[in-house]
């Protein structure tokens, strides 16, 4: 199943939202990026289409305050979307509620569109794979004497649990590791290595220590635990890992698990990742993969800049009461510097200076323009900035050298220009002056 | 197309210090290939000039000049100016 068109009304901070997922070829978009500056509704996107294909034994467990969702100041909200499934049929979903309606009105509301759904996901939950990630997923200690625990009772309302809760705490790795290779001998634990060893840099997964019930990592510093790596290794770790817990678990009969296709929804896509592996991410998912649709959510220029046409979208709103709007990035972000990516609309930032030499600068103008009328003190003032300026790298800044060269190249261009080459024209050495 | 001017190794002796120039300085990075590549035009330009016929004892002077200060310390490329003007082109010493 692929998400095809997401419509939403009066969510949250989106007044209406139209988005498609179709590319010019009618196939289905595989990436799509979503930026936004905070509270402008980019998770409210992902949980949307979380709850959307939810299906009716999981949507009581991740609607739990209905009004929640309703814009302020409206009385009704509407999420729809069209999919499309593996043979190519499309299935119209939709959910619709008012202010004060319990979970049981909008059940009985919505009864067409989830027994539509419900019909696809009868033959269990392998139909429709949906897995999604909140930036508040974390792992719990294996060892801990907090034991993991789901949130949430039914299996498609765990594999987007940390969309919706922040209580809700990723499968640790160590665990489900061990149970694997003890369900299915040493192929699954081959994926996870596999897995791991392409995502995480200078670190491969050595070997199990049964007895502490804990993952061992080849790592610079030597054999490791997973709690005793990076913040960063263990975020990436811990959601890639679970990842491959729902889709080992559920397709673990499969000849190549990972090959399914499916939804992965992610908040935040690289959040605590270095720069270099934000740039390596989405290679990786492609390729671990192959058929996932993935929507993901970005603060990070250089995660953006990994998206081709069409790949990236933008919230923002038009005034500071406004609701929130999406637009397309017109172009692709993937040909773009990131310098070039940050100063576009889909970042918005008016220029590459930090923001308190942007306030010099603004201020140095300022008092430039008043001129004449300048006091003693704010001559002094205009004076210690010019000071402060000048030592601030600019890259649009022509140096001396460079305006000697320029000037020297100039005189050149005239000094051949005026003198006319007879014989073949190919640079003889006899000249006259023209 | 790509224009750019890198950086590298004349022989096995000096295998290490490009290395070690490129691993600790970025010497070869993108951007700077690319930068490189701007110095060297200009560079060729002068170089072509220099060695024409077609000015005059006072222009090449200043082309003279203007070769030593991009040579100098404190003018980017220098180590390139450097190489190309004293021992590849041969134009001063």
């Amino acid at each position: 199943m692929f998400l095809k068109r997401l419509a939403l009304t009066n969510i949250r901070s989106i007044e209406r939202l139209e988005m498609s997922f179709e590319t010019a070829g009618n196939h289905v978009r595989k990436w799509t990026f979503i930026l936004g500056e905070n509270g402008t509704g980019k998770s409210s996107i992902l949980r949307a289409i979380a709850l959307l294909v939810a299906g009716s034994e999981a949507l009581p467990e991740l609607l739990v305050r209905p009004d929640s969702w309703i814009r302020l100041g409206c009385s009704e909200c509407v999420m729809e979307a069209e999919l499309v499934t593996a043979e190519g049929e499309e299935r119209h979903i939709a959910l619709r509620w008012g202010r004060g309606q319990h979970i049981r009105t909008i059940f009985e509301q919505n009864k067409e569109s989830m027994d539509r759904l419900d019909a696809a996901l009868c033959h269990g939950n392998r139909n429709y794979c949906t897995i999604g990630y909140g930036v508040s997923r974390r792992c719990v200690d294996s060892r801990s004497v907090n034991m993991f625990r789901e949130v949430f009772a039914n299996p498609r309302a765990q594999c987007v649990a940390t969309l919706f809760s922040s209580d809700a705490v990723l499968n640790p790795l160590d665990t489900w590791t061990m149970d694997m290779e003890y369900r299915r001998s040493k192929a699954g634990l081959e994926t996870v290595r596999q897995a791991l060893a392409d995502l995480l840099p200078g670190v491969t997964l050595s070997r199990l220590d049964r007895e502490n019930r804990v993952l061992l990592f080849s790592t610079q510093d030597g054999e490791l635990p997973l709690d005793q790596l990076s913040d960063g290794y263990q975020n990436m770790a811990a959601w890639c890992g679970d990842l491959l817990y729902h889709i080992t678990t559920t397709y673990g009969d499969y000849k190549r698990p990972l090959a399914v296709r499916g939804l992965l929804l992610i908040d935040e896509i690289d959040l605590h990742l270095h720069p270099v592996w934000q740039r390596v991410l989405k290679n990786f998912l492609d390729s671990k993969l192959p058929h996932f649709q993935i929507l993901a959510t970005t603060h990070s220029p250089l995660t953006a800049q990994q998206a081709g046409e069409g790949e990236l979208y933008f919230l923002r709103r038009a005034s500071a009461t406004g609701p929130s709007q999406l637009e397309a990035y017109a172009g692709a972000p993937n040909k773009l510097l990131t310098h070039q990516l940050l100063l576009s609309p889909a970042f918005g930032l008016p220029s590459m200076n930090s923001k308190e030499v942007e306030d010099l600068r603004g201020e140095y103008r300022s008092l430039q323009e008043a001129g004449a009328s300048l006091s003693r003190a704010q001559r002094t003032r205009l004076n210690q900035l010019r000071d402060t300026l000048s030592d601030v790298p600019d890259w649009t800044c022509e140096t001396e050298l460079d305006r000697r060269r320029t000037a020297l190249l100039a005189k050149i261009q005239e000094t051949l220009e005026s003198s006319t080459t007879v014989g073949d024209g190919s640079g003889g050495h006899r000249k006259r002056r023209a | 197309m790509l224009q750019e001017v890198a950086v590298r190794p004349r022989n096995h002796a000096a295998q290490r210090f490009q290395q070690a120039a490129e691993q600790f300085y970025g010497l070869n990075r993108p951007e700077l290939l690319a930068e490189r590549w701007k110095t060297f035009r200009k560079l060729d330009v002068f170089r072509k000039a220099f060695v024409s016929p077609n000015i005059d004892d006072a222009l090449r002077d200043e082309i003279r000049d203007m070769l030593q200060l991009m040579m100098r310390d404190d003018a980017p490329f220098a180590g390139m100016c450097r190489y190309l003007v004293r021992q590849a082109w041969q134009l001063l010493h």
